[in-house]
């Protein structure tokens, strides 16, 4: 099939699966329209490499989405750039932008690092293994497992949450390795 | 066992909302013909100007059998006599794509002018408007490029400047890439013919392409066919395992071995139709490789390239 004909068929898959995967891509990316853009740079990916896509485009779709955001996607001097606005009154942010910044959490997590980002939302979110998270990184389990740890000790110092411990929610640090 | 911050932060983002995300893959395969295009027609330029030089290459190639090879042959050596007889150097064609809006295509004709170092390509949409519009022009002296590229559904102009001094698109700085270790080896048809012919190639390397291309076996004469009310010499595409195979067939004009038509199926039930003409670069037809920019367009940000 054609890239032109693939189209349709990831129209009907974000018809059905495009929520969720936005939401994903807006984590990782740091706002709704960076989270298109992130989405959108991961579908022009999968149209370039169509043919190569068997069955159910999903898999390879999240794997692009989680590459191009743990590899600081656009650049690293863009999302520095980001950063430094974040901190500017004035800035008139976009009405979209106001949508995940009702958690203070979810907006401090754009303060981290694409890896340490990604990490998180894929073991927290995504509910991936420290394997399996490793896996669509393409580092080892080690290496996110350390992401994630520096990611979670970056939000406790800006969120200035206690480091308390909970034992009655059994999911929320994800499945185990 | 959680702690707090975990609890927090799932919760938070369990609250994440997110916006239709309809139209998206739309959006996205725009953007990536938009970008396919610029780097075709970029690299295209290289490919027309590297296969001038790909003849000496093929010293070691093959042919089907011995009767297509003497055949083949002939009208290989003819080929590049024939040249003086052109009438003009300027290229004009017109693509047609059958059935229209196949392979999502939002065009059913690409018209492409051509002369030396400038070519200009326009895309008409399904409804005869035009589409698309963008004219390249080689510039003289380092091997850079400029370009504009009119997006009439967006009502867009990007203008794009390359060479080795600009940061932006790049060419090879020591002039046109390198031909192919193996020139039969690679797939070539029709993406070597499509290239030539968005690239502006002049009659001598259209006349080199055949002479390549039948000399290594990828093509081999069928006979000759009446088109147009004209005798043509009918070549077809050899099918091979190793380059894969898209079957591609070429008409040469009996007097100059130069092509009339050319036709290709992209893939099951498309095709692509392409009509040649050789003009002289006279006033009138070199204002066409004008691209005019209608008033009111927004001027886009150059692209950046993957």
């Amino acid at each position: 099939m054609e890239p032109g004909q693939a189209v349709m068929v990831l129209e009907e898959f974000l018809a059905d699966r495009g929520q969720p995967l936005l939401r994903t891509a807006v984590m990782l990316a740091g706002s709704q329209q960076a989270g298109e853009d992130l989405l959108q740079g991961a579908l022009e990916r999968v149209y370039r490499h169509w043919r190569k896509i068997e069955g159910n485009p999903e898999a390879y779709l999240r794997r692009t989405l989680y590459h191009l955001a743990a590899d600081g996607w656009r650049s690293q001097n863009r999302w520095r750039a980001k950063l430094h606005l974040f901190g500017q009154a004035g800035i008139a942010a976009d009405a979209t932008d106001h949508i995940d910044q009702r958690d203070q959490l979810v907006r401090l997590l754009r303060q981290l690092p694409p890896r340490q980002r990604t990490a998180i939302v894929l073991r927290y979110w995504e509910e991936l293994t420290e394997a399996e998270a490793a896996d669509v990184m393409g580092c080892s389990p080690g290496t996110v497992k350390s992401a994630v740890s520096r990611g979670l000790q970056r939000l406790r110092e800006l969120s200035g949450i206690p480091d308390g411990v909970h034992n009655d929610t059994p999911h929320a640090t994800g499945r185990a390795s | 066992m959680t702690t707090e911050l975990e609890r927090q932060l799932r919760a938070g983002m369990e609250r994440v909302e997110a916006r239709d995300p309809s139209g998206l893959a739309v959006r996205a395969y725009r953007r990536y013909r938009r970008r396919r295009r610029t780097i075709r027609a970029l690299a295209a330029t290289g490919t027309a100007v590297a296969v001038a030089g790909m003849a000496t290459a093929l010293a070691s190639a093959r042919a089907t059998s011995s009767q297509e090879t003497q055949a083949s042959a002939g009208v290989g050596s003819r080929v590049g006599g024939a040249l003086a007889q052109v009438s003009g150097d300027m290229l004009y064609t017109r693509t047609t794509y059958t059935p229209p809006g196949s392979t999502g295509r939002k065009w059913n004709l690409t018209i492409v002018w051509s002369y030396h170092q400038r070519i200009r390509s326009t895309e008409y949409s399904l409804a005869g408007r035009p589409y698309w519009d963008t004219g390249i022009t080689m510039v003289a002296g380092p091997w850079s490029i400029r370009a504009v590229n009119v997006d009439y559904p967006a009502r867009t102009v990007m203008r794009i400047t390359g060479g080795s001094d600009q940061g932006g698109l790049t060419v090879p700085a020591g002039g046109p890439v390198a031909p192919p270790p193996a020139y039969c080896s690679v797939y070539m048809p029709p993406a070597t013919g499509s290239n030539l012919l968005q690239g502006g190639a002049s009659p001598a390397a259209w006349a080199k392409y055949f002479k390549a291309v039948l000399a290594c076996g990828q093509f081999r004469v069928a006979g000759q066919q009446r088109l147009g009310g004209t005798d043509t010499i009918k070549l077809v595409d050899v099918p091979s395992r190793q380059r894969g195979y898209r079957p591609e067939t070429v008409w040469l004009d009996p007097s100059t071995y130069l092509p009339v038509a050319m036709e290709y199926t992209d893939h099951p039930g498309t095709q692509t139709r392409t009509i040649f003409e050789w003009l002289p670069p006279t006033k009138a037809n070199l204002a066409h490789l004008n691209v005019p920019v209608p008033a009111g367009f927004k001027q886009v940000k150059q692209q950046q390239l993957p």
